[in-house]
């Protein structure tokens, strides 16, 4: 059985210099153990760190956005108020204008 | 078991005869701890080991990690809804924001007409303004 492994130019000048100080280190189980477990707890902290980062973040735009869903809300029946108001004074007011063109009109 | 290495280009290449059983051992170790072979003889061949004590509980940071996990993909949930409908109420007070317009410019011009005081639309219109100026939010 055979596996083979690609490494860049200076990772393999690195590897043949140090053949001897490698051989030795394929026995050293307990540092490779300690060293995997090492750097799955950094892993571990690391996702947990960002993950509690991105919560913080999205928690954040939630409420902002619970916050203008809010003020969407009210403006909008103060707008469909607003309009309404201004629908029934133009309205009254093109009204009062006919009147005002009607008896100038008679006047002439 | 042998294992090869070579550079990325190149025919040169080094190789190393280990024990069966040790080349066992060490893919044992990688699948314990979630690392692929390739990484793990990485860590042997460029001497990556870590002399540091570090200490923590992985069945906590697990735990804690699955917690936040599920939290934020409750918010998620709750967000992708809540983003849509806000989006559709915005839209309503823009198109009211445009018939609003119309009707504060008839209303100036048939005052005029009247001869009727001017009216303070300055509220309405920052109003107006705000949505008009609307496309999307983030």
């Amino acid at each position: 059985m055979e596996v083979e492994l690609r490494v860049s130019r200076d990772e393999f000048q690195r590897i043949r210099q140090d053949r001897k100080a490698i051989e030795k280190r394929f026995y050293e189980l307990e540092k490779l153990e300690k060293t995997l477990r090492v750097l799955k707890l950094r892993y571990l902290l690391e996702h947990r760190d960002s993950l509690k980062k991105k919560l913080e973040e999205m928690k954040h735009h939630y409420e902002e956005l619970v916050e203008f869903e809010n003020k969407a809300k009210k403006d909008k029946m103060l707008l469909f108020e607003i309009r309404r108001e201004l629908s029934y004074e133009n309205a009254e007011f093109r009204q009062q204008l006919k009147v005002r063109m009607d008896e100038d009109s008679g006047e002439t | 078991m042998k294992i090869v290495v070579r550079p990325e280009s190149g025919w040169r290449k080094v190789t190393f005869n280990i024990p069966d059983e040790v080349f066992e051992r060490i893919s044992e170790l990688g699948e314990r701890y979630g690392f692929r072979m390739d990484r793990v003889l990485r860590i042997i061949l460029l001497g990556g080991f870590i002399e540091d004590e570090e200490s923590g509980d992985f069945e906590e940071l697990e735990k804690e990690i699955d917690s936040l996990e599920r939290e934020l993909y409750e918010l998620e949930g709750k967000w992708s809804p809540l983003k849509f409908k806000t989006y559709y109420i915005a839209m309503d007070n823009q198109n009211l924001a445009i018939q609003i317009s119309g009707l504060i410019a008839e209303n100036k011009r048939l005052r005029k007409m009247l001869g009727k005081e001017d009216k303070d639309y300055s509220e309405i219109e920052r109003l107006i303004h705000y949505y008009m100026g609307f496309e999307s939010y983030e």
